[in-house]
């Protein structure tokens, strides 16, 4: 019995020291042989979310600079959407409550319909959903290079099909970023077990040494 | 002769018994068909207690909005709705799109739960 019981605190032990677990590094990588002080260094490079330029629901540009230094959530919606948006936008909201006034947290979230969602639309929308300007960027801009950013800087789905409700297919992944500009996740917006583990996960970037 | 009218009474209460129990079965079958309508069409938004979320999608259930205006119901599903509205004294103002694809029957079906089942609404009061 005694044996048993210190078997089990080991155990324990054991698995409270491995759970400590490391985010992956998603997307393509290429390897760069450099020489340094006359020795040659194997340096990998990681795939980055490309420079953007958008503007957000207070008619301010937000670019590369903005989320500079900072991990943030991305996801890729349109106000109209009946379907999984809405259910996306409600695990969403509570992240954004989790991490509300973290300086080093941010949240963009892309329209894919930018004839409809103005800058006027999304900052009633953003309002109405309770989203604070300054950490929450609803994003709106040139039509082609949100779906450019979508299908090549966070692996989303993002295009127009007239036989969709709303008008619009596209994936309901919220994608997580971290400091470098490095996707280090994408979970299913529409369900509240994997939100729950990006919120695990942001607690992890947010400890995580360079 | 009055052999003929208990004849008569006995057919009448038949009918009207027939009638009775036609009325509530056709009402279950309207309830579970309305909540799986409801469930896959208005769910997202409305959430499926009918709560609403957030000042983007007004609540269904409790409404003053629909026990004032209980006859718009299915208008809205058909033809959706835009413009500013209060409902519980909160102001919402998003475009709802018109559920064009659904069948009358099917949105009368939806309108049917909206109203028994979030705002406790008599059928009788539907009868137009």
């Amino acid at each position: 019995m005694k044996y048993k019981i210190i078997i089990l605190v080991l155990l324990a032990g054991l698995l409270i020291a491995c759970g400590k677990k490391k985010l992956p590094i998603l997307g393509e990588r290429a390897v760069d042989v450099k020489t340094v002080n006359g020795q040659e260094v194997i340096d990998t490079i990681y795939q980055t979310v490309p420079d953007f330029s958008l503007t957000n629901q207070d008619g301010k540009i937000i670019d590369q600079n903005t989320i500079n230094g900072k991990i943030y959530v991305a996801d890729f919606f349109f106000v109209t959407c009946p379907t999984i948006c809405p259910r996306m936008k409600k695990n969403l909201l509570t992240v954004y409550e989790a991490f509300k006034g973290n300086p080093n947290i941010l949240f963009l979230s892309h329209t894919i319909d930018p004839e409809h969602d103005s800058v006027a639309v999304l900052k009633n929308f953003a309002e109405r959903l309770g989203a604070d300007s300054k950490q929450w960027h609803f994003l709106t801009g040139n039509r082609d290079s949100i779906y450019e950013l979508a299908t090549h800087g966070y692996y989303a789905t993002a295009l127009p099909d007239s036989t969709e409700p709303g008008g619009y297919v596209h994936s309901g992944g919220l994608i997580l970023i971290d400091k470098n500009r490095r996707v280090r996740g994408i979970y299913d917006g529409t369900s509240e077990k994997d939100t729950k583990t990006l919120m695990e996960d942001m607690e992890l970037l947010l400890n995580e040494k360079e | 002769m009055k052999k003929s009218s208990i004849i008569l009474f006995i057919i009448f209460v038949l009918i009207f018994s027939a009638c009775i129990e036609n009325q509530f079965s056709n009402a279950s079958v309207n309830l579970a068909s309305g909540y799986q309508l409801y469930e896959r069409n208005c769910s997202n938004c409305h959430q499926k207690d009918g709560s609403g979320f957030a000042r983007l999608y007004p609540p269904l259930l409790n409404s003053d909005y629909i026990l004032n205006n209980p006859n718009m119901v299915d208008s809205i599903i058909k033809h959706g709705q835009k413009g500013s509205i209060k409902v519980n004294g909160v102001e919402y103002n998003l475009a709802m799109p018109a559920y064009t694809k659904l069948s009358q029957h099917e949105v009368n079906q939806i309108a049917y739960y909206v109203l028994i089942k979030f705002n406790k609404l008599d059928s009788l009061l539907m009868e137009k």
